[in-house]
């Protein structure tokens, strides 16, 4: 058990460290094309969600609305980032059917199991499964990929994006999964997010950096 | 309490599964990548050594041809101007005055030719090269081009003169001589210069001229060049005795490198 100033310094670290891939971004900003331009306005969003999110937890306000929101719009925008580098048409017809499915699961989830005051642990654990399944195939692209052309997949920001998606989400999954579960039993468990948190951010200031050299 | 073990287990279970995932895909990719790597070189590597074979077997049939032609030029032709020269003098010597001028012009005449016909197949012959080495095979040949008069060829060497082994001298001159034709051909020049520096480690040779100067992407993008002809040949050339080539031109002219080092010296 952590005591509850560790806990809560852990919390903030965990938050701040989305300032990980703004500064990796604005380091490597001379060498950013379109999509990398797009992903780095996404975390400065991710950034102002986060730091909105940890200020209203602090001032006891219900901030479930704006994850719900956010939550959408994550998954969205990196099902694009997907679809954008996955040159491969079954997988794109999979990743558009699967969005259809994910906007009918979480406007069903809405109404039928978590409302909008809730934690949208439902559509959150699809949201994981959906985007563990993209980065698997967008890796299984990549090596065939990797045959067909000259590749230093370590040079490609997506392939570290990717990294940090699968780590995130994977390590995350059962967490969202028993989210209810947890904030009765032991809401400390949740420190884990923290270190993956963490982690896939650093991952994703990889993703900027790499294109330095 | 059971129920809190069990889901702070599959938890733990979970973010240790990531790990495990993203360690087995970095470690996948990873070895793909470098099996590819070694596939893809040892591609390049075949497709050098049967590039070098084949040039190799066609630098070889052209210095034989070369050489036939050569002493055929020498032995045959020559032998036979040879014997019209004497057959006018005959010729000169018995007839009546005014015939005896024309019959000495005409033998003069042959005699140029015969002259020319001496150093073509000199000019020509690989064994000239063997026998006389680079710096005065390409001497002779610049000469030659100097007593046309239409363009003028200035060569000169530095350092102190060191030799290759024949095969890449030959190969050497043959890429001078390719690069003076083209110069000669292509660029409207009025000058030729021609360097040969020995240095401690190697040898830099360069071919420049005043002439109007070439865009190579154009060229190798046109396609009555197609195959890159001259200058891809050339590429090969460099290639196949391990020295590096370099071009550069602008409107007042062209420079060529070659630079060769003598510990790459090919055998």
């Amino acid at each position: 058990m952590l005591d509850p100033t560790t806990y809560k310094l852990f919390l903030t670290i965990s938050t701040s460290s989305i300032l990980l891939p703004i500064t990796g971004g604005l380091i490597a900003y001379k060498k950013l094309n379109r999509i990398d331009t797009k992903l780095l306005c996404y975390f400065i969003l991710f950034a102002f969600v986060e730091f909105t999110m940890a200020w209203t937890s602090r001032h006891n306000i219900n901030n479930m609305p704006i994850l719900h929101i956010f939550s959408m719009f994550e998954y969205l925008f990196l099902t694009y980032l997907f679809y954008s580098s996955i040159n491969d048409e079954q997988y794109r017809k999979m990743i558009v059917i699967t969005i259809v499915l994910f906007i009918g699961f979480a406007i069903f989830a809405l109404f039928y199991f978590s409302g909008i005051f809730e934690f949208n642990t439902e559509t959150v654990t699809f949201e994981s499964l959906l985007l563990v399944l993209y980065s698997l195939c967008y890796f299984n692209y990549l090596s065939k990929q990797i045959i067909k052309e000259q590749l230093n997949v370590f040079k490609i920001p997506m392939f570290w994006l990717s990294i940090g998606v699968l780590f995130y989400f994977t390590g995350n999954f059962f967490l969202f999964l028993f989210q209810k579960q947890i904030a009765e039993i032991n809401p400390q468990l949740w420190s884990l997010h923290s270190i993956l948190n963490i982690m896939s951010n650093s991952l994703f200031m990889v993703s900027f950096l790499c294109k330095l050299k | 309490m059971q129920t809190q073990i069990n889901i702070s287990f599959i938890i733990f279970a979970s973010a240790f599964l990531a790990i495990l995932m993203v360690a087995f895909v970095v470690s996948f990719l990873y070895i793909t990548q470098k099996r590819n790597y070694k596939y893809n070189e040892s591609i390049i590597q075949i497709k050098q050594d049967y590039e070098s074979a084949i040039l190799n077997s066609q630098i070889e049939v052209q210095a034989q041809t070369l050489q036939q032609v050569s002493e055929e030029l020498h032995d045959n032709i020559g032998q036979m101007l040879s014997s019209v020269i004497l057959h006018i003098e005959v010729l000169g010597r018995k007839a009546i005055p005014e015939v005896k001028t024309q019959a000495e012009q005409t033998r003069l005449l042959v005699q140029e030719v015969s002259e020319q016909v001496r150093h073509i197949s000199r000019s020509i012959s690989p064994q000239h090269i063997e026998n006389f080495g680079l710096k005065d095979t390409i001497q002779y040949h610049a000469d030659r081009i100097n007593r046309i008069g239409v363009i003028k060829i200035d060569f000169k060497t530095e350092g102190e003169i060191r030799e290759f082994n024949p095969k890449t001298e030959l190969v050497m001159f043959r890429m001078v001589q390719e690069l003076m034709n083209n110069a000669i051909k292509h660029s409207e020049c009025e000058n030729i210069f021609i360097k040969l520096k020995f240095e401690n480690e190697r040898l830099l040779i360069s071919v420049n001229d005043d002439g109007k100067g070439f865009d190579k992407s154009q060229i190798l993008k046109n396609k009555q060049f197609k195959d890159g002809s001259g200058l891809q040949a050339l590429e090969k050339k460099a290639r196949f005795i391990n020295c590096s080539l370099t071009f550069t031109s602008n409107d007042k002219g062209t420079k060529v490198t070659l630079i060769k080092d003598f510990q790459n010296e090919y055998n």
